[in-house]
């Protein structure tokens, strides 16, 4: 396959995948060739607009739409409270689908039958995880909203780092824990046939094409799944999954953060840390533009009861916090510029920066150009609310 | 024989510089060095497989220099502490890492020259290991036990430490060691001066210690060649003519004076 050419049996993939919708919109490249800068490695990011929209594609139903809770009593000893975020969890969800009926506002985004995904993030190690707090209080409202036990998949890129933080069968019993790359009992990564676990899980037809070559020793391999130019999709959200709710955690990345775009991007393809260096913000943007992301995530919900206001994206004690808010949109770029905000005003407050510098968050405005939601702030539909 | 002095001193020199420590060494502990403490297996990273245990943050590691990391949970008076060995490629590098990952010390034990405690975290900057030490309840307990650990890795490790005073000649400031940052790169800025970011922009091939210094903000920036201070020169606009100066001030009010060829140091006043 050449770059930013599609073979045969590609071309047919998507028209396949885009057949079902190819009537609701026509076949367009909207707004992504407009950003692809100059100056940046190439990408495949033309592919992606080759799929048709769907009426769920993102930015989802309510575009620009954000809802903030805050509630003091969602941490108690640094320790996140379910009942709390359950509460939280509620009263955000009303507000931004505007019913009264509970089950009817979840049944806005998902139904029984269908897939459920949940994206936590589970990286940086038990002290700054997706919380058991808010990740059971969605699950919670999911069962009661008639979603199936065993419809419920927790997933993310590794499967070794879910376990470590507490998502495993004992914790969830009933629902499936799923990562791409895999460890066996015995710590390895590989099968008997000396082939890697994740090679099996990675899905070949579905990939995030980019002009900068992975080169990984044997030791890193295990990690990236394969090297080369290409980032393949996870099979998790190219067949597993019908939909998918995105529970990242509220987290800074230097002066940017990293929050629900940077999620579902890095956790979802193969081959990543190439793109760390070079295409940061382009990888953030892109990825989710292609449809597995672009027209299965529905909902975003953000753990922000702890973050970290420096040091992130890893686990540096000194800079975790506790915010105690949770961020709730069916639009994921809006949800992070709010995001942005209450970050910088928390880096403001303890001197670690001296003004809000919004400019830096550039995969916002890719996305935003790239239709998968609103980045100016003058236009999102922010409440806010105070659970005490 | 005193014609053969300055080979002896050239290696001399060199074996503490670059040979002090075999390749790979790590001052990992294990039983032997705390009988009353439980160690799980360790993890271990070399290279770019530190994505596979901090994803993205590896980035920060990598810019700086990074070699190697021995990762395990030790379990100490029935309590559990993180312990992360960051073998980085030199003392200045390991020194930027920690300058950067510190954050409000409540102590600086006297483990090395660089230390800072904080209820949940000990950090401790030695030779050219960053070590970190994480407890989860931040009690006195937590405090005690993490520095007994803290003190068996450091107990292993025997090499110089960086000397940030050497990049900051004629600057004394009594909280250098507890204060001064060192950053080899964007990710550096980024993290430990993002106010900075603009005026480093895009440039590359530097290392440069910066200290806040009263309403005063002191850098000193080396640079890896001439070309790259050409680069950083050009970037703001400086008058070449009062670079060969030796000092001046420049158009947008800071001070300038250039130590050697390839280093600069800069005031800029608030």
């Amino acid at each position: 396959m050449k770059k930013n050419s599609l073979n045969r049996r590609r071309f047919f993939t998507i028209l396949g995948a885009g057949s079902a919708t190819l009537a609701a919109k026509p076949f367009s490249l909207f707004a992504s060739e407009s950003v692809q800068n100059q100056d940046k490695p190439a990408t495949n990011i033309a592919d992606a607009a080759k799929i048709p929209r769907t009426n769920v594609s993102m930015p989802g139903k309510y575009p620009g739409k954000v809802i903030q809770v805050i509630n003091a009593k969602a941490v108690i000893h640094d320790e996140p409270v379910e009942q709390e975020a359950y509460l939280m969890i509620r009263k955000a969800m009303l507000e931004l689908t505007g019913q009264e009926d509970l089950t009817k506002a979840w049944r806005t985004f998902v139904n029984p039958g269908e897939r459920i995904g949940l994206k936590v993030n589970p990286v940086a190690g038990k002290l700054l995880s997706t919380s058991h707090a808010v990740t059971r209080s969605v699950i919670k409202h999911l069962l009661e909203s008639g979603i199936q036990k065993e419809n419920i998949i927790i997933w993310d890129r590794r499967e070794m780092e879910l376990k470590d933080v507490g998502f495993n069968a004992e914790n969830y019993p009933g629902i499936k824990i799923q990562g791409t790359e895999v460890q066996d009992d015995k710590g390895s990564f590989y099968d008997q046939e000396g082939k890697l676990y994740g090679e099996r899980n990675i899905d070949r037809e579905w990939y995030y094409w980019a002009d900068v070559e992975g080169e990984y020793d044997a030791e890193t391999m295990p990690y990236m799944v394969n090297g080369g130019k290409y980032s393949y999709f996870t099979k998790i959200v190219t067949r597993d999954l019908d939909k998918i709710i995105n529970i990242p955690i509220l987290k800074n990345a230097g002066s940017s953060i990293t929050n629900a775009m940077k999620n579902l991007a890095y956790g979802a393809i193969s081959n990543t840390g190439r793109l760390h260096a070079k295409l940061w913000n382009e990888t953030c943007a892109e990825v989710c533009a292609f449809a597995p992301i672009r027209d299965k995530v529905v909902l975003n919900i953000c753990d922000g009861l702890r973050g970290c206001f420096n040091g992130g994206p890893g686990a540096n004690p000194q800079f975790i916090c506790n915010y105690n808010t949770i961020l709730v949109a069916s639009d994921p770029v809006a949800l992070d510029r709010i995001s942005y905000d209450i970050i910088a005003g928390k880096r403001i407050a303890e001197d670690i920066q001296k003004e809000a510098t919004p400019e830096v968050l550039k995969f916002l405005t890719m996305s935003s150009g790239l239709g998968l939601g609103i980045s100016d702030k003058a236009k999102i539909d922010l409440h806010e609310y105070d659970l005490g | 024989m005193t014609k053969y002095y300055p080979i002896l001193c050239f290696l001399y020199f060199l074996s503490i510089d670059c040979f002090s420590q075999v390749p790979g060494y790590f001052p990992s502990i294990d039983e032997s060095d705390l009988p009353d403490a439980r160690f799980e297996t360790p993890k271990t990273y070399t290279g770019s497989s530190l994505f596979g245990y901090i994803n993205g943050g590896a980035e920060l590691y990598l810019e700086y220099g990074f070699s190697g990391a021995w990762i395990n949970e030790i379990h100490l008076t029935g309590r559990s502490y993180i312990t992360e060995i960051y073998r980085m490629n030199g003392p200045e590098e390991a020194f930027g890492i920690f300058s950067v990952s510190r954050y409000q010390c409540k102590s600086t034990p006297p483990l090395s020259p660089y230390t800072c405690q904080t209820k949940y975290q000990l950090q401790i900057c030695s030779g050219a290991f960053y070590i970190s030490i994480i407890n989860s309840t931040g009690n006195k307990t937590d405090s005690v036990n993490s520095l007994k650990i803290g003190e068996a890795i450091v107990h292993k490790i025997n090499e110089r430490s960086a000397d940030i005073s050497g990049f900051l000649p004629g600057v004394y400031s009594e909280n250098m060691n507890r204060e001064a940052i060192l950053v080899k790169g964007k990710l550096g800025i980024m993290n430990g001066a993002p106010d900075l970011s603009d005026y480093f922009g895009e440039t590359t091939g530097y290392c440069a210690v910066i200290l806040q210094r009263g309403e005063a903000t002191v850098l000193s920036v080396r640079f890896s060649s001439l070309e790259d201070i050409n680069e950083f020169a050009a970037l703001h606009d400086w008058d070449p003519g009062i670079l060969s100066t030796g000092s001046g001030k420049m158009r947008a009010g800071e001070t300038v004076t250039r130590i050697s060829d390839h280093h600069l140091l800069i005031e800029i006043r608030k």
